[in-house]
C-alpha cells in the first residue's frame, strides 16, 4: 500500500520522460502520430487519481498515516534525509483534487493544443508539472518538498514561455522563475535554519515536529517568516505577486493548471503542512493573514479595471489566495485547505471557459471585443455562470461555504479589520467577476457577424464535469449551523482551529452580510455592464488599470539598478580598477627592472666606480660603528 | 595492485610520450583510447577503494632523498578520490568532443601530460612532489592556451601562467619553512603531509604560513580580487582548455584549502574564517553581477564559475562535516556542469565562430537537442534539486549557517542572481525568433558531441537523484580531518569554534 504513494508521483513523471523522448525522436527522425504522447499523457493523471483514491480509502477506513521511504537521498553527519513520501489526511486530500482537476485540464488541453506543433513538448512539461506538484504535496519533509517546489517553478517557466518565439512570453517566463527564486531564497534560508536544529533527529515533518518546541521563539518566528517568503513567491502574494498576471503568456490550459491544481496552492499547502510550526508563532500567523488580506483586496481592485479576460482571472486567483492565507494565518488550516479545494474546481473551470471563449473568437483576449456569446456558446455560458457564482460566494455554490468559513474564522478570532477587508473584497470580487461575465456573454451592439469557431466535445466535457464540481464541492463542508455535518472539518480535524465559538445568530448574520455584499457587487455589475454598449470604445487608463504602476516601480527600483550596477562592475570596476591594479603592479616590476638594468650597462669604468662606492661605504661603516 | 596510483599518474605520461610515435591520422582515436583506459583505471580505483576506511589507501612510499626527507609518497582518501575520477572523466569527454584539426597531435599529447599533473596533484602526499606537479600543471595549460587559443591568446596565456606562478612561489617558501620547522621540532627532515599533520605550530607562525599557502590557492580558485586572469584565460582558450581549466584546475585551489590550509593551520584558519567568508560572499554576488552584464556567452559561464567557487570556499571554511563535504561535492558538480557548459559553448562556437549572445537568438528552434542539453546543464548550474548542483550548494550553505547566519543569507542570494544571469543568457541565445540568416542552417549536435555530452547529462541527473555513495565516501574522510584539526589546535577558542561548528543546534 505504501509504495502506491511513490507511484502516484512516478506515474506522471515516467510518462513525461517517455513523452519527452518520443518528442525528441519525432524531431530528429520522423514525426510520430499524436497518440504516442496524448494517450500516456492523459492516462497518467488518471492513474495517479485512482491510486490516490485507494490510498484515501485506506486512510479513511484505517485512520492511519502512510509513509514510504524508498531510499536515503542524502546522509550527512548523523542525519539521513530519505526520499520519503507521506500520505496523511491533508496530503491525500490535496492529491485527490490535484490529480483529478489536473486530469480534467489534461483532457481539455489535448483538444486545445491539438494543432500545435509543439504538442509533444507541451505534454512533456504538463506531466512533469503535475508530477512535481504531486511530489511537493506527498513529500515527507521540507527538503523533498523543495524538489517539487522547484520542479513546479521550472515547469511554469517552461510553460509560460512555451511560445518562445515571442520575446514577451519569454520575459514573462523569466520573470516568473526569478520572482519565484526570490521566494525560494527565503524558503532555503528558512530550511537551512530549521536544519540547524534538526541535525540530530532527521529532517522529515515528524522529526521537525519534535524539535520545534525547543527552538527559541525568535528564531522560530524567523523560520516561519522565511518559509512564508517562499509561499509569497509561489502563491503570488504581495510583494512577490508580479509574475502571476504576466504568466498569462502561456497557453490557457497552463494558466488553468497553474491557478487551479498546481503551483499557486503550494504556498498555502506549505503553511498548512507546517501548522505545528506556525501554531507556536501566532504573531507571524497574523502577519501572514494581513498580507493575505491586503493581497486579496489589492488584487480585487486591480481586477475591476482590467480588460484582458485572463488577467482578470489571474488577479482573482491572487485575491482568492489572499483569502486562503487569511485562514491559514489565523490557524484555520482546514478552512484554508477547503478553499483551496473548492477554488481548484471553479478556477480551473473559469480558465477553461475563458480558453473556450478565446478559441471560439480566434484568440481574442480583450473582453470588450467579445459580447453576446450567450446564444453562441450556451454550455460555456452556463458553466461559466456556475463558476462565477461559486467564486462570488453565492450559496449554494462551492465558494460560498469555504469563503464563509474563512470570514467566520477571521471574525471569531477577533480580527475585525481582517474580516471587514475580506468582506469588502467579497463585494469587489462579485463586481469584477460579473463585469467579466456580462461583458463577455451579454451586452448590445457587439459584432454579430464574426465567425465563431466550433468547440470540440473533448473541450466541453471537462468544462461540464468541473461545473458539477463547482456546484457540489462545497457540500463536503456545509457548516453545522446550516444543518450540515461539515465533513471536511471533521476529516481535517487535526488542522482545524480548536477554539472557535460563535453564537449561531452571529454566524447567520455574518453569512447574510457576506452574501448581501456579494449581491450588491453583482447588482452594480449588472447595472453597469449587462447592456454594455460595444459601440463605444472602452477607455482603459488610470492608475488602477495600470496596476498601480508596481511593475514600473520594481523595474525602476530593482531591475534598472541591478543592470546598471552590473555593467558598472563589469566594465569599470573589474577591468579598469582591479585588473588594472594587478597589471599596474606587473608593469611596475617591469619598469623597476628597466631601471635596474641601467646599472648593468657593461661599462667597466662604471662598474669600478660602483665598486669603489661600495667599498667606501663598507669601510666608513666599519670605521664609524666598530672603530 | 600495489602501484595502482603510480599507474594512474604515469600512464597518461608514458602514453603521451609514445604518442609522438603515433601516426597523425590516428592520434585522435589514440588519445580517446588512452583517456578511456585512464578513466577506467580511476573507476577501478573507486571500486577497489574501501569506503569504510577514512585514511589514505593504496599508499606508496619510497624515499627519494632521505637526508632531506623527500619521498615518493602517494595515497588517496575520500577527499581526493572523486577529484581524480573527475579529472580523468573530464579529459575523456573533452577529448571525445575535441574539434581542433591543426597540430592536433601536439595538443593531445599536451592534454595527456596535463592529465598526469592534475591526477598527481590530487594524489601526492609528499609536499615537494605536490608542489612540483602543481607548478608543472601550468606548462601544458600555457601551451594549450598559447598555441590553440584565439586572437589574443599569448597575452592570456602569459597572464595565466605568471599570475598563478607568482602566487605559488610564496607557497614554496612556506613549504620550505614548514619543513624546517618540522626538522626543528623532531630532528628529522620530512616533507610528507601525514607527518606534518602531527606538528603543532605556534599561532603567529601559523598566520604567516597560512598566508603563504593562501595566496597560491586563492589565485587558483580564483578568489576575489585575484580572479582577473580567469576571464582572459577562458576568453582565449580553446574549448578543451576551458573545459579542463574550469572542471579541474580550479578545483586544485579549493582542494588545497581542504588538504593543506585547514589541517595544517587550524588556528589560523579559524582566525581567518570571517575575512574569507566575506570574500566568498563578495565572489558570489560580484561575479554573478559581472556575469549578468556580459555579452559573450563564454564570459557568462566563466564568471559564473567564480560565483560558484565562492560557495565552495564558503562551505570549506564552515569547518564542519556538512560544509566541507558539501563543498567537495560542489567541486565535483561544478566540474561536470561548467565543463559541460564550456563544451556547449564550444559546440556553437565551432559552428558560428562567435560567442556573442546577440549573434544568436532562436537557437531552440534550429538545434533542439543542443537547447535541451544546454537547458539541463543550466538548471543544474542554477542548483535545481534532483540535479547535481543542488546537493553541494545546500550542504555548503547549511554548513556555514552554523558559523554565521547572516553571511549565509548573503551568500544565498546567489540562488536568485544565478537564475538572473543564466535565464537571461538562455533567453538571448535560445528563445525568440531566428534573426540571423546564418543561424537558420545550423546543424544540431552531431554524434561525437552527443557521445561526450550525454554521459555528462546522465551524471548530472544520477548524482542529483542519488548522491549518497559519493557523499558517504567524502564524509568519512572529512570527519577524520576535522577531528585532526580539533586535536591539533593550540588555542582554546579554536577548539571551541570547531566544536560549536560541528555540534547540533543547541537550545540557548
Amino acid at each position: 500500500m505504501n509504495t502506491l504513494l511513490m507511484w502516484i508521483v512516478l506515474s506522471p513523471l515516467l510518462t513525461s520522460i517517455f513523452i519527452g523522448m518520443v518528442y525528441m525522436w519525432g524531431l530528429k527522425y520522423h514525426k510520430l502520430a499524436r497518440q504516442w504522447y496524448i494517450v500516456p499523457a492523459l492516462i497518467s493523471p488518471f492513474v495517479s487519481f485512482v491510486l490516490a483514491c485507494f490510498v484515501f480509502w485506506e486512510i479513511l477506513t484505517q485512520n492511519n498515516i502512510l509513509v514510504y521511504k524508498p531510499y536515503v537521498w542524502l546522509s550527512i553527519e548523523n542525519v539521513d534525509i530519505y526520499m520519503g513520501f507521506l500520505g496523511d489526511k491533508l496530503s491525500i486530500l490535496m492529491v485527490l483534487f490535484v490529480s483529478f482537476v489536473g486530469w480534467m485540464i489534461h483532457i481539455y488541453a489535448s483538444a486545445y493544443m491539438q494543432d500545435d506543433e509543439g504538442e509533444g513538448k507541451f505534454f512533456f512539461y504538463f506531466n512533469l508539472f503535475l508530477a512535481s506538484m504531486l511530489l511537493l504535496v506527498l513529500a515527507d519533509g521540507p527538503l523533498i518538498m523543495f524538489i517539487g517546489w522547484e520542479g513546479v517553478g521550472v515547469c511554469s517557466y517552461l510553460l509560460i514561455g512555451f511560445y518562445f518565439r515571442v520575446s514577451q512570453n519569454v520575459v514573462a517566463g523569466n520573470k516568473a522563475f526569478i520572482v519565484n527564486r526570490v521566494g525560494d531564497f527565503g524558503f532555503v534560508i528558512g530550511m537551512v535554519t530549521l536544519f540547524f536544529y534538526c541535525t540530530d533527529v532527521g529532517f522529515d515533518y515528524a522529526s521537525i515536529k519534535q524539535v520545534v518546541g525547543n527552538i527559541p521563539s525568535f528564531t522560530l518566528a524567523f523560520i516561519g517568516l522565511m518559509l512564508f517568503v517562499g509561499a509569497m513567491g509561489k502563491s503570488a502574494q504581495i510583494p512577490l505577486y508580479v509574475w502571476l498576471p504576466d504568466a498569462m503568456a502561456g497557453p490557457t490550459p497552463v494558466s488553468a493548471l497553474i491557478h487551479a491544481a498546481t503551483m499557486v496552492t503550494a504556498g498555502v499547502y506549505m503553511v498548512a503542512r507546517f501548522n505545528f510550526l506556525y501554531e507556536l508563532i501566532p504573531q507571524v500567523g497574523v502577519f501572514i493573514a494581513y498580507v493575505g488580506a491586503l493581497s486579496a483586496f489589492f488584487a480585487a481592485i486591480i481586477a475591476t479595471k482590467q480588460t484582458d479576460i485572463k488577467k482578470i482571472l489571474a488577479y482573482s486567483t491572487m485575491s482568492q489566495l489572499g483569502y486562503m492565507f487569511i485562514a491559514v494565518g489565523l490557524g484555520g488550516y482546514a478552512s484554508g485547505v477547503f478553499h483551496v479545494f473548492t477554488h481548484a474546481f471553479f478556477k480551473a473551470l473559469l480558465f477553461m471557459g475563458a480558453g473556450a471563449v478565446m478559441t471560439a473568437l480566434h484568440h481574442e483576449q480583450d473582453i470588450f471585443k467579445m459580447g453576446g456569446l450567450r446564444q453562441k456558446l450556451p454550455l460555456v455560458h452556463g458553466c461559466m455562470l456556475v463558476a462565477t457564482l461559486a467564486l462570488c460566494g453565492i450559496p449554494p455554490f462551492a465558494g460560498f461555504f469555504s469563503k464563509d468559513q474563512i470570514l467566520l474564522e477571521a471574525f471569531a478570532s477577533g480580527h475585525y479589520l481582517l474580516w471587514s477587508i475580506a468582506t469588502l473584497t467579497a463585494g469587489l470580487s462579485a463586481y469584477y467577476m460579473f463585469r467579466l461575465f456580462f461583458v463577455v456573454f451579454e451586452g448590445k451592439n457587439y459584432n454579430s457577424s464574426r465567425h465563431i469557431h466550433r468547440l470540440s466535445k473533448t473541450m466541453q466535457v471537462p468544462i461540464f464535469v468541473l461545473a458539477i464540481g463547482s456546484l457540489m464541492a462545497g457540500f463536503i463542508g456545509v457548516p453545522l449551523v446550516l444543518g450540515g455535518d461539515n465533513h471536511i472539518a471533521s476529516y481535517l480535524f487535526e488542522w482545524t482551529k480548536k477554539s472557535l465559538h460563535v453564537e449561531h445568530s452571529i454566524e447567520f448574520a455574518l453569512m447574510g452580510l457576506s452574501v448581501t455584499v456579494a449581491l450588491v457587487g453583482v447588482v452594480l455589475a449588472y447595472v453597469k455592464f449587462y447592456r454594455y454598449d460595444f459601440k463605444k470604445e472602452y477607455v482603459s487608463k488610470g492608475i488602477v488599470y495600470n496596476k498601480f504602476y508596481v511593475d514600473e516601480f520594481y523595474h525602476l527600483l530593482i531591475v534598472l539598478p541591478l543592470q546598471s550596477l552590473s555593467s558598472f562592475i563589469a566594465s569599470r570596476l573589474d577591468i579598469q580598477i582591479i585588473d588594472a591594479l594587478i597589471m599596474g603592479a606587473c608593469r611596475g616590476v617591469i619598469k623597476g627592472g628597466r631601471f635596474v638594468s641601467l646599472l648593468q650597462n657593461a661599462n667597466t669604468r662604471f662598474y669600478s666606480l660602483l665598486m669603489m662606492c661600495g667599498v667606501s661605504v663598507f669601510f666608513i661603516y666599519l670605521i664609524l660603528v666598530l672603530g | 595492485m600495489d602501484h595502482m596510483l603510480s599507474l594512474i599518474i604515469f600512464f597518461p605520461f608514458v602514453a603521451g610520450l609514445l604518442g609522438f610515435l603515433v601516426n597523425k591520422e590516428s592520434i585522435r582515436s589514440y588519445g580517446v583510447v588512452i583517456a578511456g583506459i585512464e578513466f577506467l583505471l580511476s573507476i577501478g580505483l573507486w571500486i577497489a577503494f574501501d569506503t569504510a576506511n577514512a585514511g589514505y589507501q593504496f599508499v606508496e612510499f619510497s624515499a627519494l632523498i632521505p637526508s632531506f626527507g623527500m619521498s615518493y609518497y602517494l595515497g588517496v582518501d575520500g577527499i581526493s578520490l572523486f577529484l581524480v575520477v573527475l579529472s580523468t572523466f573530464t579529459v575523456l569527454v573533452s577529448l571525445i568532443a575535441l574539434n581542433i584539426d591543426n597540430d592536433v597531435k601536439n595538443l593531445i599529447i599536451a592534454v595527456l601530460f596535463l592529465e598526469m599533473t592534475m591526477v598527481a596533484v590530487f594524489l601526492c602526499l609528499d609536499v615537494i612532489l605536490f608542489y612540483a606537479f602543481w607548478e608543472l600543471s601550468l606548462v601544458p595549460m600555457l601551451y594549450i592556451i598559447g598555441a590553440w587559443g584565439s586572437a589574443n591568446r599569448v597575452y592570456a596565456a602569459i597572464k595565466f601562467f605568471l599570475y598563478t606562478f607568482a602566487g605559488s612561489v610564496l607557497m614554496l617558501v612556506g613549504i620550505l619553512y614548514l619543513g624546517y620547522l618540522y626538522f626543528q621540532a623532531t630532528g628529522v627532515w620530512s616533507f610528507s603531509l601525514p607527518d606534518w599533520y602531527l606538528v603543532q605550530l605556534p599561532f603567529n607562525v601559523q598566520l604567516w604560513l597560512f598566508g603563504a599557502f593562501f595566496l597560491a590557492f586563492a589565485i587558483k580558485v580564483p578568489m576575489f580580487p585575484f580572479h582577473t586572469w580567469l576571464p582572459y584565460a577562458h576568453g582565449q582558450a580553446p574549448t578543451i582548455g576551458s573545459v579542463i581549466l574550469a572542471a579541474v584546475l580550479l578545483k586544485m585551489g579549493s582542494y588545497g584549502f581542504v588538504r593543506f590550509s585547514l589541517p595544517l593551520f587550524p588556528d589560523a584558519t579559524v582566525y581567518f574564517v570571517y575575512p574569507i567568508a566575506i570574500i566568498a560572499v563578495i565572489m558570489v554576488i560580484y561575479a554573478a553581477m559581472v556575469a549578468y552584464a556580459q555579452e559573450d556567452m563564454k564570459q557568462v559561464i566563466a564568471y559564473s564559475s567564480i560565483s560558484h567557487m565562492g560557495i565552495v570556499v564558503l562551505g570549506t571554511f564552515a569547518l564542519n562535516a556538512e560544509g566541507i563535504t558539501g563543498s567537495i561535492f560542489l567541486m565535483l558538480s561544478h566540474g561536470i556542469v561548467s565543463g559541460a557548459l564550456f563544451m556547449l559553448v564550444g559546440v556553437i562556437y565551432d559552428r558560428r565562430h562567435t560567442k556573442l549572445m546577440s549573434e544568436f537568438g532562436g537557437l531552440a528552434t534550429v538545434m533542439p537537442n543542443f537547447a535541451t542539453v544546454y537547458g539541463i546543464m543550466l538548471m543544474a548550474s542554477v542548483g535545481l534539486p534532483l540535479t547535481i548542483g543542488f546537493v553541494g550548494e545546500f550542504l555548503s550553505l547549511a554548513g556555514f549557517y552554523r558559523v554565521d547566519w547572516l553571511v549565509t543569507m548573503l551568500a544565498g542570494s546567489g540562488i536568485i542572481l544565478g537564475a538572473v544571469y543564466m535565464l537571461s543568457l538562455y533567453k538571448k541565445s535560445f528563445f525568440g525568433v531566428v534573426t540571423k540568416e546564418e543561424n537558420r542552417t545550423l546543424k544540431d549536435l552531431n554524434a561525437k558531441e552527443l557521445f561526450a555530452l550525454v554521459p555528462m547529462v546522465a551524471l548530472v541527473i544520477a548524482l542529483g537523484v542519488y548522491p549518497k555513495p559519493v557523499l558517504d565516501t567524502i564524509d568519512i574522510s572529512v570527519k577524520k580531518m576535522i577531528v585532526l584539526m580539533e586535536a591539533k589546535a593550540i588555542h582554546v577558542e579554536t577548539k571551541a569554534f570547531l566544536i560549536n561548528a560541528n555540534s547540533i543546534g543547541e537550545v540557548q
